[in-house]
């Protein structure tokens, strides 16, 4: 047998020969959202399980970084129980939005451990122990000693960190390498309830130990951390024990989700769960985002918008294993998708699903991916995990019987025509995304009004499908000096800039730099240097004309 | 390999009020500092004579005259003084081996890039019971938990106020009682007693009957915990080294 270890980000194999402290069927590294919801629910099937966490808290990055609501996800499964037994009136409650749900952690910590046999906190995954390419155990530190666990079935909810001591291919994020920002909570009692508050850390995945600690360092001097005068309504109750991550390191499962697949809504013959979200990226340098990404965020301004998906049970499964399932933020998905997969409802689900897969495997006693699925499927459906949701796209606000509002994407010519001669054309600048073919010659009819507004959104559209009959007008746009035609809050914005809306002026730049336009040089060089009124919108626009530039030049 | 003169294991109170250098380096296996007084909750008077450190927390309102404090902004405030020093720090990193050799000390930790080695000529352990727990016998083990309000009640355990006006902490002492154990023991507590639990404390919490010093061979123990309070550790390692 070998055992696997990082060392200096590298992995390091050596001969094991020693003993099992422990044995058991199922082994859960990582207890954190979706782990703890795992562990619970493989007790709850009876089923003889390890579970190890490195907090001292069950619920990962919920609990430790103090994530106290739901937002988006759908609310169904083990988790609505688990929430249900969890309340007492003993521990505070969370605030949190109106529209969203608050869940106080510390009630659902003290719910979770009830279920706490064979739980080791505090304990430290530092190895994969493997039998010629299987995986059959785990090096741990716990105590002070290291200790070693066999098992016949591994969860991995570590952030990617037993996948990858196993061997098993992963990426990290974006094209730079980066992943979604990270941040630090502190939590504040007010009122009495619990509140709390975050600052962005920035990438933190490429420093090395010494840059890292610097900068959780720094952090810790700023506010909310360290303020400035305390008043009696500044009880600080909590910090964050680990940092907020939003992506971790993807691991190449047997199917990966992407982009595409969720605004195409598509079917898959497994699932084992459907959820809810919008591409939550909070990054702030959307211009190093993917074109998928830059296309909903800032082009169609789909940012408000959620939508339903389904996760096939092949994207939990690690790729090469044959008793391995990944589970949280690290299940496979693309960079781009991981802004949508990754809320607390569907982490959770993915936990409960893989915990019923793995009590199926061992009813049949089979390797994971030849479990019988309608076997899977009836535990996943009578638990609520398995619910299959509406398709469409939905405005992430509900109305009064609490559901989300449908959006009526326009679909006809008209409909399509109004929607770009308006200035709110998002719908209609993402159905002409997802359904090119049907609207092109519209758009080359549309090119031709003498309304500009209609002209210049549609000059978009062109755009966003990659038609080069975009070009001209794209170039008429940037070329034009952007007049102030609104002011919002004592600011001022710039052509149809508002609030959060990005203008026809970003949305040019942006599209001319992917069409690699030599002619637009002069031009994306002026802006990446003018000064713009609005500090915010300034910063936008220079950094995506110099990616624009970047990409022409390349 | 990196080599160091001095590694102090342990970001604690006594730790910041080091004279430390671009030659030391300090291990923590947390993500914030002094944790002994702050994030355990174990909140110990501080006699609040002037100096600058006080003087500072008093000025933001973390402490007060009668020697109470906010124990998370504390920890807040002792991280900007450890930032400004010219040193080396490694948080969220756990020291999984010492070794001794001729020129030190092979230290061994785990952190996000997996397994490291530094070397350092000397130790100094500043964490509550030893880095591998050798002083566990000779420390008592509490847990705390913040509570919501406080209506007065006394019972079998302890409760201690923070700064603020409704600043209040119930505390128990939990011998060899893990993590869960000592939760659930806490929250029975709160529901015999109708107390709300804001949050509990992500660590337990030490106490000695006296300050404790050993060192043998450029291995120190020293835990910051051992001098009562946060303001006595600080100044102490001014003092001591």
């Amino acid at each position: 047998m070998k055992l696997n270890r990082i060392v200096n980000n590298e992995l390091i194999t050596c001969d094991f020969n020693k003993k099992f402290e422990f044995s058991t069927t199922l082994f859960v590294a990582g207890l954190g959202t979706a782990g703890a919801v795992c562990f619970y629910t493989a007790k709850k099937q009876g089923l003889d399980v390890i579970g190890i966490e490195k907090s001292t808290f069950l619920g990962g990055t919920g609990v430790n970084t103090c994530v106290q609501s739901y937002y988006y996800g759908d609310l169904s499964g083990e988790l609505v129980n688990i929430n249900k037994n969890a309340e007492t009136k003993n521990i505070s409650l969370a605030f949190t939005h109106p529209s969203e749900t608050a869940i106080s952690l510390n009630q659902k910590t003290v719910e979770l451990e009830k279920q706490s046999e064979n739980i080791f906190l505090d304990c430290l995954l530092t190895g994969a122990i493997l039998d010629e390419n299987k995986l059959v155990g785990v090096e741990v530190f716990y105590k002070n000693e290291f200790l070693y666990i066999q098992a016949k079935y591994f969860v991995d909810n570590t952030d990617g960190l037993l996948s990858r001591l196993a061997g098993a291919a992963y990426y990290c994020g974006r094209a730079d390498g980066n992943t979604m920002n990270c941040s630090k909570t502190i939590a504040f009692l007010r009122e009495g309830k619990i509140n709390g508050e975050w600052n962005a850390l920035g990438f933190l995945d490429n420093l090395d130990d010494f840059e890292y600690s610097k900068k959780l360092l720094e952090n810790e001097t700023k506010p909310p951390f360290l303020l400035e005068k305390y008043t009696e309504n500044d009880r600080a109750v909590f910090e964050g024990t680990q940092i907020g991550k939003r992506e971790t390191a993807r691991i190449q499962t047997e199917s990966i989700i992407s982009f595409d697949d969720l605004v195409n809504f598509k079917s898959y013959e497994k699932p084992i769960f459907y959820g809810f979200s919008a591409f939550d990226n909070v990054n702030r340098d959307l211009e190093n985002e993917s074109d998928n990404l830059i296309d909903w965020i800032v082009i169609t301004y789909m940012r408000h918008c959620g939508f339903a998906f389904s996760v096939p049970l092949e994207s939990l499964i690690v790729k090469g294993f044959e008793n391995l399932l990944v589970i949280g933020k690290s299940l496979g998905v693309t960079h781009s998708a991981a802004a949508a997969i990754r809320m607390k409802a569907e982490m959770e689900k993915s936990g409960e699903a893989a915990a019923y897969i793995v009590k199926t495997a061992t009813e049949f006693d089979c390797e994971i991916k030849n479990i019988p699925y309608e076997n899977l499927k009836q535990k996943l459906e009578k638990s609520g995990c398995l619910k299959p949701l509406e398709k469409g796209f939905f405005k992430l606000r509900k109305n009064q019987k609490g559901n989300y509002i449908k959006i009526k994407m326009p679909k006809e010519k008209c409909e399509i025509k109004d929607a770009l001669s308006s200035k709110t054309p998002h719908y209609a600048l993402l159905e002409i995304k997802l359904h090119a073919e049907k609207y092109r010659e519209f758009l080359y009819e549309f090119l031709q009004s003498d309304n500009e507004l209609l002209k210049e959104n549609s000059a978009i559209a062109l755009g966003l499908i990659g038609d080069k009959k975009a070009i001209p007008y794209l170039r008429e746009i940037i070329n034009a000096q952007p007049e102030v035609i609104e002011v919002f809050n004592g600011k001022h914005y710039y052509g149809w800039l508002e609030k959060d809306i990005w203008s026809n002026f970003v949305k040019a730049i942006c599209l001319l730099g992917r069409f690699k336009d030599e002619k637009s040089v002069l031009r994306l060089e002026e802006i990446a240097n003018t000064k713009y009124c609005d500090e915010l919108s300034s910063l936008r626009v220079n950094q995506f004309s110099k990616t624009a530039l970047k990409r022409i030049k390349l | 390999m990196k080599v160091f003169e001095r590694a102090v294991l342990g970001a604690t109170a006594f730790s910041c009020g080091m004279n430390l250098t671009k030659s030391d380096v300090v291990i923590e296996k947390n993500i914030f500092c002094a944790s002994e007084f702050c994030q355990s909750l174990n909140i110990k008077k501080v006699k609040s004579d002037n100096n600058t450190l006080v003087e500072n927390l008093k000025r933001r309102n973390i402490l007060g005259n009668d020697g109470l404090y906010s124990p998370l902004p504390v920890s807040a405030f002792l991280s900007s003084i450890l930032n400004q020093k010219n040193t080396n720090v490694l948080f969220d990193c756990k020291v999984t081996e010492i070794q001794k050799t001729d020129d030190g000390f092979f230290i061994e930790y785990f952190s996000k890039s997996g397994f490291n080695k530094i070397l350092a000529k000397k130790i100094i352990d500043t964490t509550d019971i030893g880095v591998f727990s050798q002083l566990s016998s000779l420390a008592e083990k509490f847990y705390i938990a913040a509570l919501d309000g406080y209506s007065g009640k006394t019972g079998d355990f302890e409760i201690i106020k923070g700064h603020l006006k409704d600043e209040y902490f119930l505390k128990m002492a939990v011998k060899d009682f893990d993590y869960v154990t000592a939760r659930k023991n806490i929250l029975k507590v709160a529901e015999e007693n109708d107390f709300v639990i804001a949050s509990f404390a992500p660590i337990f919490a030490f106490s000695y009957k006296e300050k404790f010093i050993k060192s043998d061979k450029n291995y120190t123990f020293i835990p910051s915990i051992s001098f009562g309070d946060f303001i006595s550790a600080y100044k102490a390692s001014g003092e001591l080294l």
